[in-house]
């Protein structure tokens, strides 16, 4: 068997009166395209927020890679290889594209030092060269990122978070305000980024997953309503029920 | 030389010094591509200085605070970080380095060593506490220390001479090995001049190599997004603390250069003086370091020549701040990289 990147038992989190998350276990075999579905409201932002450290779990624990880092904060996470692209785009705005994937790739290099120039090591602007030849952004690199479409600036904040070398990709709805080409571009090149890294994903639209998820748990009102493969959670009568219903 | 007496000087750039905070973070451009080429540009500026003003000890401080102000720039224009409280280092190096040349030596080196090494230290300790907070509470912060720091000084008399200010520093030797240079201000400005400029001009290299180092460039992707950088992996902390260390550093080094040209360390209101240098960085712009040293330049030529004119310079002085701050935001530095290539393009465009 091939081993779990990241195992959460019991997630458990309120907010005052509000209980966001109940007691949700998952589990994210290496290379998985994992997706978490659910209407607005259950609970999945707050479950990627409990995984990253931004948000501290009332009860249950998370593993990545074998090691406990439950509430650990966010940036010792991501320097062991959990990288997060965002869903209000957070990228570095004034900052060239080329800096913006950079910055990202310098982190993977743990070149944080202060007596040479950024711009003097040559693996780090390679990786980023690498990045964005990838991503479809080398012909914007010396834009400003908040020149940007607002589809390049999606595609820009998964570029940063690809950049870090990461084991685990989050990727908090990808596609949010995507016209219907961007969405399909992006979708092709979510799929291409699973051959080399693991990514657990939210998302709204339906087709998007159906077509390129390998496991899918369903959320609603902060539970596990189910969880299985494409199919199985498509033909299921209770899924159907509170989230396909007028949706496909 | 800069004339900030206690007496006149109560009034004006306080309220200027609050609207920069906000201006101070809407930055409205990226950083402009000039690095190393700003070396270049300070030693002509040195050179434009050392023949154009008449007062020699003015021309110094020109160097002297520009050096303080482009220290500051690490904070405020590379790392978003305002700080009200950069009057403190600046005004403590000074003590710093006047207290080893009246009472242990008078070499040069060792008290700008001590000057800087303290300032360091010093910096780490308040750093770390103000930072805690972000944007204007961290303001807020370092405000505070500040005047903490005024009123220790204000209090030790023993050691500061408080109000009085500390008199009768001596003059300096600085040994270069086949020579020995005595630091007169007074009666060998020349000297001075350029054992000032030297050490600026080296100072402000380093300070470039920071801001193209992979911390610096963190510093400035800090400023953008810290949640961000955290995603990336970064301590944004610690890159934080550094740079507030090395400002704090420049600003005890630069202080004690000003002890040693005036062979006095004087009390002044550190609010105010912290205005002060905060105003030469938002005229001189925000996106370089170049930038601040035009902006001391600029400030302290309008004041030498206004107070000759009025006492109420600093009214004068203010009103042009505010006009040239809605005018261009972006500062002198600004102007010159930015706005003018833009309208000429512009021009160009429309023949």
């Amino acid at each position: 068997m091939t081993g779990l990147i990241l195992k959460a038992e019991g997630l458990d989190r309120s907010f005052g009166g509000i209980h966001a998350v109940k007691d949700v276990s998952l589990e994210v075999p290496q290379g998985a395209l994992h997706a978490i579905i659910g209407p607005n409201g259950s609970g999945k932002t707050t479950l990627f927020n409990l995984i990253t450290g931004h948000t501290k779990p009332g009860k249950g624990r998370v593993e990545f890679d074998g090691h406990d880092i439950t509430g650990m904060p966010f940036a010792k996470v991501a320097r062991r290889g959990l990288a997060k692209s965002y869903q209000i785009t957070t990228v570095f705005p004034l900052l060239t594209v080329f800096e913006n994937v950079r910055i990202a790739a310098q982190a993977a290099s743990h070149a944080n030092v202060f007596w040479r120039p950024a711009d003097s090591i040559k693996a780090v602007t390679r990786r980023t060269d690498e990045v964005l030849e990838k991503i479809g952004l080398t012909a914007d690199r010396d834009a400003i990122a908040s020149n940007l479409s607002h589809g390049d600036q999606r595609r820009l904040d998964l570029a940063i978070a690809l950049a870090t070398e990461p084991r685990l990709l989050l990727l908090d709805e990808p596609t949010a305000g995507m016209s219907p080409s961007e969405t399909a571009s992006t979708v092709e090149l979510v799929r291409e980024l699973n051959r080399e890294v693991t990514i657990l994903m939210i998302e709204h639209k339906m087709d998007v997953i159906l077509s390129i998820a390998s496991a899918i748990t369903v959320l609603h009102q902060g539970e596990k309503l189910f969880e299985g493969a494409p199919d199985e959670v498509k033909s299921h009568p209770k899924v159907q029920e509170v989230y396909l219903t007028g949706s496909l | 030389m800069t004339d900030l007496s206690p007496a006149g000087a109560k009034d004006a750039p306080v309220t200027d010094a609050a609207a920069a905070v906000t201006l101070a973070r809407a930055t409205g451009s990226a950083p402009a591509r000039w690095t190393w080429g700003q070396i270049g540009l300070l030693v002509v500026l040195a050179v434009v200085v050392l023949f154009t003003v008449p007062n020699p000890s003015l021309a110094i401080g020109m160097l002297i605070f520009g050096l303080w102000a482009a220290g500051l720039n690490l904070l405020v224009g590379y790392g978003g970080l305002v700080s009200f409280g950069h009057a403190l280092p600046f005004a403590y190096g000074g003590y710093a380095a006047g207290l080893v040349l009246k009472n242990v030596t008078t070499s040069a080196w060792v008290a700008l060593f001590v000057a800087t090494v303290s300032m360091a230290l010093l910096s780490a300790l308040i750093g770390a506490v103000c930072l805690r907070r972000t944007e204007v509470y961290f303001s807020m912060l370092t405000l505070a220390f500040a005047q903490l720091g005024f009123f220790i000084a204000l209090q030790w008399n023993d050691v500061t001479g408080g109000d009085d200010g500390l008199a009768g520093v001596p003059v300096s030797t600085l040994e270069l090995g086949f020579t020995t240079l005595e630091l007169n201000g007074l009666r060998d400005p020349l000297t001075f001049f350029l054992v000032t400029a030297v050490i600026v001009l080296l100072t402000f290299a380093a300070l470039i190599l920071f801001t193209e180092s992979p911390m610096g460039r963190v510093l400035q992707a800090i400023r953008e997004s810290e949640e961000r950088a955290r995603g990336c992996g970064y301590n944004t902390r610690l890159v934080q603390l550094v740079t507030f260390i090395i400002a704090g550093a420049v600003a005890g080094l630069a202080g004690g250069l000003f002890a040693m040209l005036n062979n006095f360390v004087g009390l002044q209101p550190y609010w105010l003086l912290s205005g002060v240098v905060l105003i030469m960085v938002i005229l001189g712009g925000r996106s370089s370091l170049f930038g601040p040293f035009l902006g001391a330049v600029l400030y302290l030529m309008l004041e030498s020549t206004l107070s000759r004119y009025t006492d109420s310079w600093q009214f004068f002085v203010g009103a042009i701040f505010v006009i040239c701050v809605l005018l261009f935001p972006q500062g002198l530095w600004g102007l010159l990289t930015t706005t003018v290539p833009h309208l000429l393009r512009r021009t160009r465009g429309a023949r």
